[in-house]
């Protein structure tokens, strides 16, 4: 009898046959999962429900019925004809565009002069650089708003654009580089050696051999610009030329609070991001340098 | 045509790290040349040089009769193959051998495909071009990689180190095919290695490097049984060869050493030894071929204690200790390196044995044997500069040409 074997398998002290184990791992698995899930997506599911009616919490819970007679699309249709949304969304969609691809641009060739050509004060450009990022936005944007009204960049989109790629660049740069160092030197030389020119080399195989990390890179630009507040503030001040973070902040009025149009303000603003991050994240778990050399 | 001038060259890193120092070669037209040398002797970074990833501190550099100093690495003609291959990862096999020619002529793409369908038949990857690099092995990385740098058909081929990422098997299969190709396209290759055996089986001549600067400069026969210096002399040749210290005694009717081993020799050597050294004590180098192991006492032979004998197949190798020997370090001057291997045993004696000629109860036992010397073939070193004093009296009219333009220091 010695040799029988268990078919009881143990959990949390219980004895349970192992099908029993194998179905209770995976519903505590999936509890767990769904729940912080639940957590996470919370807030927007509530901006879905406030944007179709305006209601209370409790309400809602107490009694569902009540805000299922109510909902409507009226937010939405008043935040679209009677409000300058469009024109925000717009200008957002303009400086966020502009200042992504300015932003990668320069920050793939900065990156790389700083992270493979040798040249003197290499590494106080690399750190210099990075002392940009130690002050708070609030106290650059001052100064800020001094010279760009000095040098008639405020109040344009064009000013805001410039902000912004400053403002990310040094992180996109060291985040970069890093991922250059990494890889082998060899691939640019064999390019040289195969008719590029440095800046060939650098187009034909580095970026493509780079894409996720660029993508990474594009994505917190994108993110950067398309929810930051407090420049945009200072350097606009034409309610037709400003972004969505202030243009929907000034729906906040003194005496009164539209909930439902605010909810699909927001729900609008979210949208592109739900978008990009869509199509971008593949990118992001790709590694496309395996294999480059023998590991 | 695409004979390749070294004058002069020497490279010098920020901190004043002298890499190569004062290099002066030429390398004719389809030769087949071999860079060897340890880590740090700078072959590697001559082979930059040359293909224009370094640049050069002082010289010139020659490729036809262009000095190629400023010309950025494509407009040289060359085609590299690097160690680690450096296949493009986001390119078919296909795509990574017609980039070259794509960026570097104007061909129709029909005509480049062609080429590159031929280079690739010629390495046997056809069936392989639409893959990515990652899915290949290494050995078929290594082909891709040779045939990216065939299908341009350069003026010159570089290789830096190209096999030292394969098994041994496939390492030598390759040696032979890389010899093959270039026998068939006679195209001017430099080889970079530190294999010193690699360096012997494929090259027409092999230049031999430390601490950068040029040592030797030979076909492999040359360099193997004429080393111009103790490095040399250590370097080529597996197992490295044995280096006794001997005094040089002419006290008596005939001229000998005496000392670890000693050996008889001709007046004449004696005179031209005296003559070309005041050195007390010279370093006597015997390769391992050049001893023979007797049971029992002959005449001139020298008491030895066997360590271990080591099969090997066709031969086995006779490891030995002398009765009393001087350590070489003691003697040697502070310049010269003998080329000791990574274990630094420079003292473990070899020598080449017949398969079971002595038993194996000699092994760490008290009997000796006894080891005579092929007197012909032993090399006369001085300690002090490591030179080879007995090479004159051999060498031929041909190695002094040939070692000539080889005199980097």
């Amino acid at each position: 009898m010695a040799s029988k074997t268990r078919d009881t398998e143990e959990l949390f002290g219980f004895e349970m046959s192992p099908k029993v184990v194998t179905w209770a791992k995976a519903l505590g698995f999936h509890a767990v999962l769904w729940s912080l899930v639940f957590v996470v997506l919370m807030p927007v599911l509530w901006m879905i429900v406030v944007s179709l009616n305006q209601v209370a919490f409790d309400t809602f819970i107490e009694n569902p019925g009540v805000w299922l007679d109510g909902a409507s699309l009226d937010a939405y249709r008043r935040m679209l004809y009677e409000t300058n949304f469009i024109t925000w969304f717009g200008n957002s969609v303009i400086v966020t565009v502009s200042s992504t691809v300015l932003s990668i641009i320069v920050c793939t060739f900065g990156a790389y002069s700083i992270g493979r050509l040798r040249f003197k004060g290499r590494k106080a450009v690399a750190t210099f650089l990075l002392l940009t990022q130690m002050f708070p936005l609030i106290l650059v944007a001052v100064p800020l708003f001094l010279i760009f009204r000095d040098i008639g960049l405020f109040n344009s989109l064009i000013g805001l654009t410039i902000a912004y790629v400053a403002f990310v660049l040094p992180f996109s740069i060291w985040m970069l580089r890093g991922f250059y160092e990494n890889l082998p030197e060899a691939l640019e030389e064999a390019a040289m050696i195969d008719g590029s020119t440095r800046i060939g080399a650098v187009v034909r195989v580095i970026v493509p051999l780079s894409s996720p990390a660029i993508a990474t890179t594009a994505i917190f630009a994108w993110i950067f610009a398309w929810n930051e507040f407090v420049m945009a503030l200072i350097l606009i001040n034409d309610d037709a030329k400003t972004t969505l973070p202030p243009g929907l902040s000034s729906w906040i009025g003194q005496y009164s609070l539209q909930w439902d149009l605010l909810m699909a303000g927001a729900l609008g603003a979210t949208l592109p991001l739900f978008i990009i991050l869509f199509f971008l994240q593949k990118y992001i778990i790709n590694g496309l340098a395996e294999g480059a050399v023998k590991t | 045509m695409s004979r390749i001038q070294f004058d002069s060259v020497t490279k010098r890193y920020e901190a004043d790290i002298l890499a190569v120092d004062n290099f002066n070669l030429d390398i004719h037209d389809g030769e087949f040349l071999t860079l060897v040398g340890p880590s740090g002797s700078g072959k590697s970074t001559l082979l930059r040089m040359l293909a224009g990833l370094e640049e050069i501190t002082e010289g010139e550099i020659r490729i036809g009769d262009t000095p190629v100093n400023r010309l950025p690495p494509r407009k040289r003609d060359i085609a590299m193959v690097f160690q680690n291959y450096a296949l493009y990862p986001h390119l078919s096999v296909r795509d990574n051998m017609a980039f070259g020619l794509k960026r570097s002529t104007d061909l129709p793409a029909e005509e480049i495909n062609e080429r590159v369908r031929e280079a690739a038949e010629l390495m046997g990857i056809e069936e392989l071009l639409d893959q990515k690099p990652k899915h290949l092995s290494g050995g078929q990385r290594q082909r891709v990689a040779t045939g990216r740098a065939i299908v341009r058909d350069p003026a010159v081929f570089l290789f830096d180190e190209p096999l030292s990422n394969l098994d041994a098997k496939l390492r030598k299969h390759m040696r032979t095919e890389l010899q093959r190709l270039q026998q068939t396209f006679e195209t001017t290759t430099i080889y970079v290695t530190h294999d010193q055996e690699e360096a012997m089986t494929m090259s027409d001549r092999i230049a031999i490097l430390d601490t950068g600067t040029l040592q030797q400069v030979g076909s492999p026969r040359e360099v193997y049984n004429r080393p111009k210096n103790t490095f040399v002399a250590q370097f080529i040749g597996s197992p490295s060869m044995n280096m006794f210290v001997s005094k040089l005694d002419r006290s008596g009717d005939r001229p000998r050493f005496v000392g670890d081993i000693d050996l008889p020799i001709s007046e004449r050597q004696a005179e031209s030894i005296a003559a070309r050294s005041d050195a007390d004590q010279f370093l006597l180098g015997v390769r391992p071929e050049h001893i023979h192991v007797h049971e029992t006492s002959v005449e001139e032979s020298v008491r030895a204690f066997v360590d271990i004998i080591e099969p090997l197949g066709s031969n086995d190798l006779l490891y030995f200790e002398l009765e009393s020997n001087i350590d070489v370090t003691s003697v040697i001057g502070n310049s010269i390196d003998i080329g000791e291997d990574e274990q630094g045993d420079e003292e473990e004696y070899k020598v080449f044995i017949e398969p079971e000629s002595i038993p194996q109860r000699y092994e760490n036992s008290d009997d000796p044997v006894y080891l005579t010397f092929d007197t012909e073939y032993v090399h006369v070193f001085d300690p002090e500069t490591g030179e080879n004093l007995s090479l004159d009296q051999r060498s031929t009219p041909e190695a002094q040409t040939e070692s000539a333009t080889g005199a980097g220091d």
